[in-house]
């Protein structure tokens, strides 16, 4: 890794236009229940969504931890450090992977722990201390569905999710998780045109509601002042949830999410 | 099970052309209530009301609420303006945390839309 103090005479506004993505080489692996990334090549605008994307798909394949050894990554400016904080914005509500930064110069440690990153995202010497660093995975409980691009899929994921609630008895959160997996459901059915994945995560104070489908296209709100009839699902969602974001997925898809506040207690 | 159970019927009551809805509204059904709703725009003629009674609606999702502001500005077209009797927690519900409950006119009985008709 090289600090910006340590590289000189690049013109860096013209690099940011110019980054070529393919200088950002992520190598991917797994160490047990944790996934190990090594980003090899320069961390500028170019290749920032490079790194976001792959450090979101790997988080949403919930590994205990994502590990990301920065040993190979250039980064000319610190600016772009803010990956790792927009990554753990995004993933810290669900599925609330943590993310652990290895550096293993003790220079480049101080430089990184100086930076505002590491209010959220620590910074260890090696991936065996990052592994001893994590604490325990909270007690959790999963249950996820298929269903078919149908109009009806919506009416088979509120009985899932009815089902699954009682079961777990948390039915307080009944009617607004119905109301958000229906929705999320029928927009991967009506605009990305999927067979959508339902998947429900209930730990200790939250329920999430997650929906795959295969369509890359970020789910967004259009906020607007007065009540329109076009995106009145998301609109429905965003206001249920506690909070509710969208992330791509390594099949190519995206995943958007919900997480609902429960009084329910488990493990 | 596929599309989500649904009883329609419609009646007049004194000026109001109603349309009673009993069931869950989602995408799958929405087009079915929407084309009762716009029969019933059709039919009623100033100073009638078209009243939507969503009383024993248990579920309401984005797609009948789309199809209850496309009535209303429909309804609105034609002077005939659409009430939407709301009782239920799974049409209450929607209806306020979207808006939507300033926007059409939203009513907690049957009686008082009739009477107020």
């Amino acid at each position: 890794m090289a600090a910006p103090d340590r590289r000189a005479g690049v013109d860096r506004d013209r690099e940011a236009v110019t980054a070529d993505p393919t200088r950002l080489r992520i190598d991917h692996s797994t160490d047990g229940d944790v996934t190990l990334l090594e980003p090899r090549g320069v961390l500028d605008l170019g290749t920032y969504p490079h790194l976001r994307d792959t450090l979101i798909k790997s988080a949403m394949e919930q590994p205990r931890a994502v590990v990301v050894d920065l040993d190979s990554l250039r980064i000319p400016t610190e600016a772009t450090l803010s990956v790792f904080a927009t990554v753990w914005m995004q993933v810290s509500e669900w599925p609330a992977v943590p993310i652990v930064l290895v550096a293993s110069n003790p220079d480049d440690r101080e430089w990184l722990r100086r930076q505002a990153i590491a209010n959220v995202v620590p910074v260890l010497a090696t991936v065996r201390e990052a592994r001893e660093s994590l604490d325990d995975p909270p007690p959790r409980r999963r249950a996820a569905l298929e269903l078919p691009c149908s109009p009806a899929s919506a009416a088979l994921a509120r009985r899932f999710v009815s089902e699954t609630c009682q079961r777990w008895e948390c039915a307080e959160t009944l009617p607004a998780a119905t109301t958000v997996a229906s929705e999320l459901v029928e927009n991967a059915v009506r605009h990305a045109r999927s067979e959508p994945k339902l998947s429900l995560e209930l730990r200790s104070g939250t329920l999430a509601v997650a929906v795959y489908d295969d369509d890359p296209a970020p789910a967004q709100l259009v906020r607007t002042g007065r009540v329109q009839s076009r995106h009145l699902g998301l609109r429905l969602v965003a206001n249920l949830a506690r909070a509710w974001s969208c992330g791509p997925t390594w099949s190519g898809g995206k995943v958007v999410w919900a997480v609902l506040r429960i009084m329910s207690r488990i493990g | 099970m596929s599309v989500p159970q649904l009883r329609i019927a419609h009646e007049i009551v004194g000026n109001a052309v109603v349309v009673h809805v009993a069931g869950e509204i989602d995408m799958a059904n929405a087009p079915v209530i929407k084309a009762h709703l716009d029969r019933a725009c059709h039919r009623a003629h100033p100073p009638q009301t078209v009243v939507a009674d969503l009383t024993e609606v248990v579920f309401l999702g984005s797609a009948g609420l789309s199809v209850l502001l496309e009535v209303d500005e429909a309804c609105r077209g034609r002077r005939t303006p659409l009430w939407v009797v709301a009782t239920t927690p799974g049409v209450v519900r929607p209806l306020r945390v979207t808006g939507m409950d300033q926007v059409l006119k939203v009513a907690d009985s049957l009686d008082s839309v009739v009477q107020t008709a």
